[in-house]
């Protein structure tokens, strides 16, 4: 990302293999990075692929994207 | 240490021993199938290895493009109210399982995971450009030889029987892909215009 653009969050810790938490609402749901898709969201949005880690708007196991702004890390 | 490596080694020579005629036989093979040189006539290098690469690697750059173009319709769609916990919902939802994450983005696989916007993929993408019919089985064709060769199994009736591809064909595939993938992109950005009332591309 070019110096002085749009600078998304979080998406420079985040890394595969990470475990992180997203947020629906008021609830927290668990998954992990599996692979870090790039900036090709919108305004350069940089999109990871995740493995949900408990049942929540994904069932456990499955995969599915999220911006790394919607992302926190879990330390 | 050197002991070690040792018994290392003679297990590895013992293990080779017992199965000696059967890897023999399978690395004569795969010499046979990958000689270079020779003094017939033709070309000397291998053009059937680099062929078969050439396949593999239309079709992984095909199935990034139509992934992505996915991601790019999800996000488009959902952008509205960035913080809307409906937002993250919808966008969750609509990659959850997606076919083009795991598997190869066969006709199958797109009409799958593009129906998720609400559309009949295959029958809107046939309208929009009268060749893509054709282009949908050729499509079809050129996963099973990515198959073929991914697992270096011929077998499939599809293929009838032959293993080697020809540049001409991997050069007429490419055209179909490019086709494809400017029929994805327009009837998307339509379908998503009819939705949101506005051109998100």
């Amino acid at each position: 990302m070019p110096r002085g653009a749009t600078t998304r969050s979080n998406g420079r810790q985040l890394r595969v293999g990470q475990r992180v938490i997203y947020r629906v609402g008021k609830n927290r749901f668990r998954a992990v990075i599996v692979e870090d898709r790039g900036n090709i969201g919108i305004d350069g949005e940089r999109i990871f692929l995740l493995r949900a880690l408990e049942d929540g708007p994904a069932a456990a196991g499955e995969t599915f994207e999220l911006a790394a702004e919607e992302l926190k890390p879990i330390r | 240490m050197d002991e070690l490596s040792n018994i290392r080694g003679s297990c590895l020579r013992a293990h080779c021993n017992v199965g000696k005629k059967t890897v023999n036989g399978r690395w004569m093979r795969l010499r046979r199938r990958t000689a270079l040189g020779g003094s017939g006539p033709g070309r000397r290098y291998a053009t059937q290895q680099i062929n078969q690469a050439y396949t593999v690697l239309l079709m992984s750059q095909f199935q990034r493009y139509c992934r992505e173009l996915h991601t790019e319709a999800i996000r488009f769609l959902t952008s509205a109210p960035p913080k809307d916990p409906r937002s993250t919902l919808l966008r969750v939802r609509l990659t959850e399982g997606r076919k083009l994450d795991a598997g190869n983005a066969n006709p199958s696989n797109l009409g799958s995971d593009f129906a998720r916007f609400g559309m009949n993929f295959w029958d809107v993408v046939k309208a929009h450009q009268r060749g893509n019919r054709a282009r949908q089985e050729k499509l079809s064709v050129l996963n099973q030889w990515r198959n073929a060769i991914a697992h270096q199994n011929f077998d499939s009736p599809i293929l009838s029987g032959r293993s080697s591809i020809r540049l001409a064909e991997i050069r007429a595939w490419r055209a179909v892909c490019k086709s494809l993938a400017e029929s994805f992109d327009a009837v998307v950005r339509a379908h998503l215009m009819g939705i949101i009332g506005k051109a998100p591309w």
